[in-house]
């Protein structure tokens, strides 16, 4: 097989698996426990939340709250925060998103409107799927509670101006202070698929809440975590046991979340070293592609500087991304059409919409993303296939183009 | 030489994908769902729908170990399939979405798509046979006469047909099911599909409801005077009893439907009764049309036997108008079903039928 679907999930590391190995039979025990194997299990926990709060550069342990993966972080921080806000000031609150956001994210909001009429915001991006800052700083109202903006897109790569908008929120708070505006801000950011290549330090980056997913980096599926800073409100979405300190209940994960850590510390050591190699390899992709295929588009950033190393979205001209996907399927070459939806639905992705691309040259769109599993060499046997199937195809569909 | 078998979940499709991949082996073969509809009832909308039928295909794909794809043909199913079901109702008709089905999406977008993935022939698990002459294709009954699906089939032409293969078309259902079995294939018991089946919920009436606007209107006989009145004539189908009220002197049926009028025209037995017919959309699977007039048997409805006919082709501005007469009077000649042409098992061609003349 060759893989191109790492933004979709990787492997676990072998030393992720090794780490995670004594925490199933062996140290099994049930962290809120009293006795020895109960504490040890305990203590293994908190050191994993130490060392995931000092990757992130956040200012103690307890920011870090462990999930089920990013969605349900999305789903607790976003929730949790819009209803703390709407139980302290009493009224309508309002929820500020990008049109291009993962749908934990999107949907999220869009549940809030409808059962809890919240008012809500999506910004337009532009023709290369960048959000704008003075777009977002002009959507800000006096009742906006949640700003969520994700760092890298999922389905074209692009880097958004996290920095930028981090200023314009914290400019804002001030503003709110000093005019005696109650309703709290919160500022959160899916960190989903830029946490293996671009450091995020929230010593320095005013951010409230993070998502993050340990299988995007070699970890196991299903363990997540949500960062919130200390003093950040917001009401727990399960409720159940006093885990994570009530904010949310269930029993820990050991296992998975000793994997996750695991995982968050090798790709904190390797981040620029992994950063240029897949850089080198999508490059490598993209110039063979736009020089052997006519018709192509690279959608997202033009410029490497705002996009993830690692994504690499064309558009086919004429073709139907699916048709090309199946075909590689064949080949035993994994890629995909930049979300997964495994029963065919042929609903155009609301990315390449919002980014303005037309239903039609929105079915082109074929999603490589690299990684561990890729040699120069898979990119060779892609080319080899490729035109061929390009051609194949527009061939066969002449009116499509 | 790739083979795409396409797969609704049933026990048919599934033993024409076993057959196949006995026939060419694992490598060859490859399995495909169309999804033409979204089946989800209460779930967020346009989600992706998992479908028992599908999960089914899949199932038995992974059994014979070969690949299974779902392709999307939601859209192109809406608008040659549904579209025309509803317009036809509309119509005063009573159509049939199967035959649309078959040479519009089965052999149609998707024998496309199967195509753009490599595959040179497409499989189903119809009741039919094809036999090859120097290039020429022609259609047979299945050697099931209780099964045959020909009826379904009349639309295909001369280069669909040379990309089909019927695996089913020369074995009794029995054998199918036996087949099964001896595959160990999950869906051996499965039931039959019956009824339409975009209509997922409540009667064919109810979605057609939920399309167009339906009023009420006048009953009346043949003479044109009102005996009754009726909810909607969607609700009706030539040959009905039901819906058209009672006291009458001896058994009515619906003998038509006026669109134009609102109206539904019931009618004794021998007024339910015609030996000839006009039909539309003519085809003729030898590609060529037949000297006139054409003695054959037809068939007009799928669950009737063959009566012997006579067709001619009427001039008509529009084209492709048919005349079929019959030595006997056939009960309950229905606009919107087709009439099907046979010449003993070879199938000619058929076409919708407009009206009883």
């Amino acid at each position: 097989m060759i893989y191109f679907d790492h933004a979709a999930t990787t492997p676990i590391a072998p030393k992720v698996l090794k780490a995670m190995e004594p925490y199933f039979s062996e140290k099994f025990g049930n962290p809120s426990s009293i006795y020895r194997i109960g504490r040890e299990a305990k203590s293994i926990l908190e050191e994993a939340r130490k060392t995931a709060a000092d990757i992130l550069g956040a200012e103690s342990p307890m920011e870090i709250v462990f999930t089920s993966g990013a969605t349900e972080s999305s789903n607790l921080g976003i929730k949790g925060a819009m209803e703390a806000a709407a139980f302290e000031t009493g009224s309508r609150v309002h929820v500020l998103t990008t049109a291009i956001e993962h749908h934990s994210v999107l949907d999220t909001v869009k549940h809030l409107e409808k059962s809890f009429g919240a008012e809500t915001t999506f910004l337009s991006v532009t023709r290369e799927g960048l959000a704008d800052p003075k777009d977002l700083s002009k959507a800000i109202k006096d009742n906006t509670a949640v700003i969520s903006v994700m760092s890298g897109n999922n389905e074209m790569g692009a880097l958004q101006p996290i920095e930028e908008i981090a200023q314009i929120i914290e400019l804002e708070k001030e503003r709110r202070k000093k005019q005696g505006i109650e309703t709290p801000l919160v500022f959160h950011v899916d960190a989903v698929q830029s946490f293996a290549f671009k450091k995020i330090s929230l010593k320095d980056l005013p951010i409230d809440m993070l998502s993050l997913t340990a299988h995007k980096f070699y970890g196991p599926k299903g363990v997540g975590l949500l960062y919130v800073r200390q003093g950040t409100k917001f009401n727990s979405q399960q409720k159940g046991g006093a885990q994570e300190k009530g904010r949310r209940a269930g029993t820990e994960n050991v296992p998975y979340i000793v994997g996750m850590v695991k995982a968050m510390q090798i790709a904190d050591e390797k981040r620029d070293k992994y950063s240029k190699k897949i850089t080198s390899f999508t490059n490598y992709l993209v110039e063979k592609v736009t020089a052997e295929i006519q018709n192509v588009e690279l959608i997202g950033p033009k410029s490497n500087q705002s996009r993830l190393p690692h994504i690499a979205t064309f558009l086919f001209k004429g073709v139907e991304g699916e048709s090309v996907l199946l075909n590689l399927d064949m080949l035993d070459i994994a890629a995909s059409s930049g979300s997964a939806c495994t029963s065919g639905s042929l609903e155009p992705s609301h990315v390449t919409k919002a980014m303005g691309y037309d239903d039609l040259s929105a079915h082109g769109a074929v999603r490589f993303s690299l990684g561990e599993l890729n040699k120069k060499s898979d990119i060779d046997k892609l080319m080899e296939n490729l035109p061929g199937i390009i051609d194949k195809l527009r061939a066969m569909s002449p009116v499509k183009g | 030489m790739k083979i795409a078998v396409a797969m609704s979940g049933g026990v048919d499709s599934s033993v024409a994908a076993a057959l196949m991949v006995e026939k060419y082996g694992q490598d060859d073969v490859f399995g495909v769902t169309a999804k033409l509809f979204c089946y989800s009832k209460g779930v967020k909308e346009k989600a992706c729908c998992s479908l028992e039928a599908i999960d089914d295909a899949r199932a038995v794909c992974n059994k014979l170990g070969i690949p299974h794809y779902v392709i999307n043909a939601e859209k192109e199913f809406r608008l040659s399939v549904i579209n025309s079901f509803i317009s036809a109702y509309q119509h005063g008709q009573t159509p049939i979405p199967c035959i649309a089905c078959n040479t519009l999406i089965k052999f149609g977008s998707m024998l496309d798509k199967v195509k753009e993935l490599g595959a040179e022939k497409l499989v189903t698990g119809h009741y039919a046979r094809i036999k090859e002459t120097n290039g020429k294709f022609q259609l047979l009954r299945g050697i099931d006469t209780v099964k045959d699906q020909t009826y379904f089939l009349y639309g295909l032409s001369q280069k669909q047909l040379s990309y089909i293969e019927f695996p089913l078309g020369g074995l009794e259902k029995s054998e199918v099911r036996k087949i099964a079995k001896q595959y160990g294939l999950r869906v051996a018991e499965k039931k039959e599909s019956q009824g339409v089946c975009f209509v997922t919920e409540g009667t064919v009436a109810d979605f057609i409801k939920k399309e167009i606007t339906v009023s009420p209107g006048n009953i009346v006989n043949t003479k044109g005077e009102i005996v009754g009145h009726h909810e909607g004539y969607i609700f009706y189908t030539i040959g009905q009893r039901k819906r058209i009220g009672g006291g009458y002197r001896e058994p009515m049926f619906v003998v038509a439907i006026d669109p134009l009028k609102n109206e539904i025209v019931i009618g004794n037995k021998d007024e339910l009764y015609g030996k000839k017919l006009k039909y539309i959309a003519g085809h003729f699977i030898p590609g060529k049309e037949p000297r006139w007039p054409l003695k054959c048997t037809a068939k007009i409805r799928y669950n009737s036997d063959d009566v012997d006919c006579e067709v001619t082709k009427i001039k008509s501005e529009y084209g492709k108008h048919y005349s079929a007469s019959f030595n006997k009077p056939q009960r309950a000649i229905t606009p919107g079903q087709s009439i099907v042409l046979y010449q003993e098992d070879i199938v000619l061609g058929g076409g919708i039928i407009e009206k009883a003349d």
